[in-house]
């Protein structure tokens, strides 16, 4: 039992960190259906940030973690402006191969930078707390307590806002929506910034979990994520939530009947059976072609 | 009210021989197009367009299918840029300005098929139509300042008042998708209103109703632009609708206006009657 629970805070704790980089490509996607693949590069970002800034600064964990969400916020929002603005008329395909590029640019950028080694730290925040026979970490329960916290006050932003009303409004009909004076350019870069914002959180949460920092890092992440965001419905905010939490605690099911190994393939099998089964996800509408 | 309108109608020589009624002669027009055009390729969709359109006037743009109506529109609202003239927008040149900033200044349109926020509520929609209007920075909105509390009371009492003149308030909550028809064709125009706009656009507002509820939305035009006090513009096929509240008309035909005048004089132009109903054998 005190197994079950201890992985089941595993399972929630990674799904809080997918779920957080999941909203990032559902957000991106509902808006001008890019999928983003730049975007799991922005984690890695954000941890290198983070890490540099409690090792070779020693600053404080909090005033680091501001710093990353910082940084990845700003590289998010520039990201956008230099490569997708000048190609939001060309076709999809186009843009679509542009995030891949970015995402190349910032690993191999990375790898120049900081070198192609895992670079290790000490834990973040240490400590269990143990109810019963159950050892939580701490960390589990920050991270857990985080993602919650940020996904409320997501959820407030986009249903009570004016702006969370705008990127609504655009991500249904970018046309009407221009035409009652929403700035779209405004609009989509808000929406590159709050979700590069939930990709630097991610990345101090996953530092909290994995205290390693590698330019590669972002890119199975970013795939989890992904896999989250297509599972929850893709576009949907709820629905990449949900998603993220779900993968998480998969994978710590797997883990938890002794076939750690094939964690992976598992998430991948839940890709491969959703786009087989319901390509929409749990939440997805489906999409009706505009004429 | 609308008589007293309809008759100190008459032909003023302003620039392009517009028909501007009579009250709002001595201002400038609200809108005036020059040598408008836009081709498609080598197709000439719209070419030549002048047309001016008074303060508080209500004008008809009519024409056959596929005249080019709808391309005017899109024209006015840069969703088209223009190849060739001008749109002066209360005076200002809008060339070279977007969607976004073209409704800023004021134009809003409806369109011929709905185009609401479905997914939104009805109240979410007229919000988004107030848009501009509504300002506070997203700092105080993520902290939940008062000034954010207040702002969005006030855009929330706007919007209400506004679904007020439809008596709509009470579907606030509902989603946009889910109300009938003729509510979705109300709820766009009110949303178009939320724009603060000095000329309004109706794209066939009148599509699919029927006699009783297109006499109600004749009305409806009418009393919007005396509370308001702006320029409406409509595209519309039901001719009862047309000659009932358009005070100057402009007729468009292969993208080329053929005429233009009141009602009357529409209604005994014999170019007019010629692009609606052919040529008589021998002519």
């Amino acid at each position: 039992m005190s197994l079950i629970i201890s992985q089941l805070f595993n399972g929630l704790q990674t799904g809080s960190v997918y779920a957080l980089v999941a909203l990032g490509y559902s957000m991106v996607y509902g808006i001008i259906l890019l999928l983003n693949f730049a975007h799991g590069d922005i984690i890695m970002v954000g941890a290198y940030t983070a890490f540099y800034a409690m090792t070779a600064f020693h600053l404080h964990p909090i005033v680091s973690a501001l710093l990353a969400v910082i940084v990845s916020t700003l590289l998010g929002v520039v990201i956008e402006k230099v490569a997708y603005t000048p190609l939001r008329s060309a076709p999809r395909l186009s843009l679509l191969i542009t995030a891949i590029g970015i995402s190349f640019l910032l690993e191999n950028g990375a790898q120049l930078l900081f070198g192609a080694d895992t670079k290790s730290m000490d834990v973040i925040v240490p400590g269990n707390v143990t109810i019963g026979s159950t050892t939580v970490s701490y960390a589990a329960i920050l991270t857990i307590a985080v993602a919650v916290v940020s996904m409320a006050a997501l959820t407030f932003l986009v249903q009570k806002t004016r702006l969370g009303k705008a990127m609504r409004a655009v991500s249904e009909d970018m046309g009407a929506a221009q035409l009652m004076g929403i700035s779209l350019n405004k609009t989509i870069s808000f929406t590159f910034a709050i979700g590069s914002a939930l990709a630097g959180i991610g990345s101090v949460l996953y530092l909290c979990a994995y205290p390693q920092a590698s330019p590669t890092m972002g890119s199975m992440l970013g795939l989890k994520a992904f896999i989250a965001a297509v599972l929850g419905g893709i576009g949907s905010i709820p629905g990449a939530m949900i998603g993220g939490f779900a993968i998480g605690l998969l994978e710590a099911l797997v883990a938890a009947v002794g076939l750690s190994v094939w964690k992976d393939g598992v998430v991948f099998a839940i890709l491969i059976v959703v786009l087989l089964v319901k390509p929409t996800g749990i939440m997805g509408h489906k999409v009706t072609e505009k004429v | 009210m609308n008589k007293q309108h309809k008759e100190s109608t008459r032909l003023v020589p302003v620039p392009s021989t517009n028909i501007i009624p009579e009250r709002d002669i001595s201002l400038p027009p609200i809108l005036e197009t020059r040598h408008l055009g836009i081709d498609f390729g080598g197709l000439s969709a719209v070419s030549d367009f002048n047309f001016a359109i008074g303060r508080t006037e209500i004008a008809g743009l009519i024409g056959p299918n596929g005249a080019g109506k709808t391309t005017v529109f899109n024209l006015l609202t840069k969703v088209y840029q223009p190849t060739r003239g001008m749109i002066m927008l209360d005076g200002i040149d809008t060339a070279g300005k977007t969607i976004e900033q073209v409704s800023r200044m004021g134009i809003a349109r409806t369109f011929q098929n709905i185009r609401l926020f479905k997914d939104m509520t009805v109240l979410e929609n007229v919000l988004v139509g107030l848009h501009n209007e509504t300002k506070y920075n997203t700092a105080t909105a993520i902290f939940r300042l008062p000034q954010y509390w207040r702002r969005e009371r006030v855009a929330r009492e706007r919007a209400l008042e506004l679904l007020s003149i439809f008596d709509m308030q009470d579907l606030a909550d509902h989603k946009a998708g889910s109300l009938p028809y003729g509510a979705q064709r109300r709820l766009e125009i009110v949303r178009a209103l939320a724009t603060n706009p000095c000329l309004l656009l109706l794209d066939e507002p009148a599509a699919g109703m029927n006699p009783s509820e297109t006499s109600e939305l004749m009305e409806n035009i009418v009393r919007i632009r005396d509370m308001f006090g702006i320029a409406i513009m409509l595209i519309e096929h039901d001719m009862n609708l047309v000659m009932g509240i358009c005070e100057g008309i402009c007729v468009l035909n292969f993208g080329k206006i053929i005429a233009k005048g009141t009602p009357a004089e529409i209604q005994s132009n014999p170019a007019v009657i010629e692009a609606y109903l052919g040529k008589k054998k021998g002519e």
